[in-house]
């Protein structure tokens, strides 16, 4: 019991320090918390209202991801994503895309992004599905997907997978021509 | 200790005389103990204890602190006014929630229990609860991913089922309503929950085949190859349905489920992190296709009562889960940006009198009304069409058919033949939603 008890005793003061100091808790200390994103549309409907429910025939989509408007703090992160990896720091690009990713999950571009990331990183495996993510994100965008079945080219070359690879970059050309 | 000469001698007699209260828990000083735990469980797994324990480890952890908040609230509020209504003992109803991020498995809040100061037994980790329909989906999936067999149109039998195992035992299903509905579509089936027909659409699959499914949503524990596992008789944790659902949720992506992003030396050296990964699990067509027939599950079926409070606009897919005599009451739903996993129950596994629509749903919609979630929608187009259907026949329909529904279909698996209903007059097409936005 003392074990226990001596590991309590150091373990949950520094969690606790981490968690209440910087809520949500995966945002650096030193930045200031950032905005919550942006919410996409104007008006947002009361959140009670009576049970009236339309035919599920009737149900209207919501615009797609890729044309919401960007939160200014998924560019910011984007930026220092690009900026990190530019200065050969890969792991924090990719940190910093996750992050980006946590406040607009469904947006296809910084999928691919931390696919390229992790693809530079040697990952190939992941890279690919990565890009395989973002092209699930992005229904009609052939400009997007075409880049991401070229970055599953290179992830397959980089793994010796040749015919794998020249499938993907056929896709990637289909995709360009439309 | 005293002998180390860190306490005195009358402080370890004291110490002695207490009980060791192993099992009852304590008020832990610290917030949030049960996602605390949960952050602990992670570390684990990559750092020895002598790691955690010393001094200045900075932990970057998932947490939302306002959906942590918004679950524990919810939690405490309806179990009281559950046990007020039903007249029930006090405090024997239990409750357990997880929160993840749909895209990213990002654990958001987490609640081990109904008192969320308690320390102690963490019922969304350990709690090892029976399923029931909240596995259904799984059977489902299994049958869409054979498209020139099933599609969410195709008409599931739901007349009375007698199985006989080759040991003779019989297993007979009855619906919850102990009604049988005839022929069934089968986005209708999963709606209202119908066992007979799941089960005999099981039975037609093969065990091998849904549990082979199960096992590339994520589930990994040992399932038992009995045919009352197509309706749920299984256990599993809370967080291990979460990771069911959030491979449902995120479109066919395993992706696992972190707490932690990275740690950090106390003096800010990056020591480890937890990067996001996924894996692609089920194709994108079939989550959707499946994903679609929980959200008629939420919009006309058993957890319609989502839009008593949630607006009517915000699309959601889910399921309800009940199980035997009412001892089990489940939702998992999730929108486009979170999934949330609720059970309710007893401890002592007694009945208590819900389903999962009159338990855990009232709980999540809770939680999920404090949000400004966008909706769960299709986000696939490229190799899918939608139809209109008649859902007494399950064929094409036109605007002579009242009831006619909207579909998604697999290019190429939609039925070619006219319902009866349909006398030529013709429906708005069947938009493409998409496409129509790229227009």
């Amino acid at each position: 019991m003392s074990v226990l008890r001596f590991r309590a005793g150091l373990l949950w003061p520094a969690l606790l320090l981490l968690l209440q100091g910087c809520a949500p808790a995966y945002y650096s200390p030193r930045e200031p918390r950032l905005p919550p994103p942006v919410v996409e549309q104007g008006t947002q409907p009361p959140v009670t209202q009576p049970a009236q429910v339309p035919p599920a025939s009737v149900i209207t989509p919501e615009p797609l991801p890729a044309q919401r408007p960007q939160s200014p703090a998924v560019v910011a992160l984007l930026d220092t994503a690009e900026r990190q990896a530019n200065s050969g720091d890969l792991e924090s690009a990719a940190a910093s895309l996750e992050r980006a990713i946590g406040i607009d999950g469904r947006n296809p571009v910084l999928w691919y992004h931390l696919a390229t990331v992790r693809l530079a990183q040697g990952n190939a495996k992941e890279a690919e599905q990565l890009a395989r993510k973002s092209t699930s994100l992005a229904p009609g965008n052939s400009v997007q997907q075409a880049r991401n079945w070229e970055l599953i080219a290179r992830a397959r070359q980089a793994q010796d997978d040749i015919r794998g690879a020249a499938a993907a970059e056929q896709r990637a050309r289909d995709l360009a021509g439309r | 200790m005293a002998r180390m000469k860190l306490i005195d001698e009358q402080e370890a007699t004291r110490a002695k005389s207490q009980q060791l209260n192993i099992g009852t828990g304590r008020k832990a000083i610290n917030t949030f103990p049960a996602f605390l735990d949960l952050v602990r469980r992670q570390l684990q797994t990559d750092y020895r204890d002598e790691d955690i324990t010393s001094e200045g480890l900075r932990i970057f952890s998932t947490l939302d602190p306002q959906v942590q908040w918004a679950l524990e609230r919810s939690l405490q509020k309806r179990l009281n006014e559950i046990e007020t209504e039903h007249g029930s003992a006090r405090g024997k109803l239990e409750g357990a929630g997880v929160v993840t991020s749909v895209q990213g498995g990002e654990v958001l809040a987490l609640a081990g229990g109904r008192d969320p100061g308690f320390a102690g037994f963490n019922r969304a980790l350990d709690a090892s609860r029976q399923v029931g329909s909240l596995l259904k989906p799984a059977v489902y999936l299994t049958a869409l991913e054979h498209p020139d067999r099933y599609t969410l149109a195709t008409l599931l039998d739901d007349s009375p089922l007698t199985w006989k195992a080759r040991n003779g035992t019989v297993w007979a299903p009855q619906n919850y309503d102990r009604q049988n509905h005839g022929m069934v579509p089968m986005y209708l089936a999963l709606a209202h929950s119908y066992n007979v027909s799941t089960a005999r659409l099981g039975l037609d699959l093969g065990l091998d085949a849904v549990i082979h499914t199960l096992r590339r949503l994520g589930v990994e524990r040992k399932l038992n190859p009995y045919p009352s596992l197509l309706l749920g008789a299984t256990e599993m944790t809370p967080f291990e349905v979460t990771r069911m659902y959030e491979t449902y949720a995120s479109g066919g992506f395993v992706t696992p489920l972190r707490a932690i992003t990275a740690v950090l030396s106390a003096d800010n050296e990056p020591l480890q992190r937890y990067p996001l990964n996924v894996h692609a699990a089920i194709k994108p067509e079939y989550a959707q296709l499946i994903n679609t027939a929980m959200m008629y599950v939420v919009r006309i079926g058993t957890g319609q009562a989502i839009y008593r409070v949630l607006p009517a606009n915000r699309n959601v897919a889910g399921k309800t889960g009940t199980t035997d005599d009412l001892r089990d009451s489940w939702f998992a739903g999730f929108t486009g940006d979170r999934l949330g996993v609720v059970w309710v129950g007893r401890d002592d596994n007694k009945p208590t009198g819900l389903t999962g629509a009159t338990g855990a749903l009232k709980v999540w919609r809770d939680v999920f009304a404090s949000f400004q979630d966008s909706s769960w929608m299709q986000t696939v187009t490229e190799g899918m069409e939608n139809h209109w259907i008649d859902p007494a026949t399950g064929l094409l329909a036109d605007s002579s058919c009242p009831d006619a529904v909207q579909l998604p279909f697999i290019t190429g698996s939609a039925p070619v033949q006219y319902a009866p209903c349909a006398s030529g007059a013709t429906l708005p097409p069947a938009v493409d939603w998409f496409k129509e936005l790229f227009r």
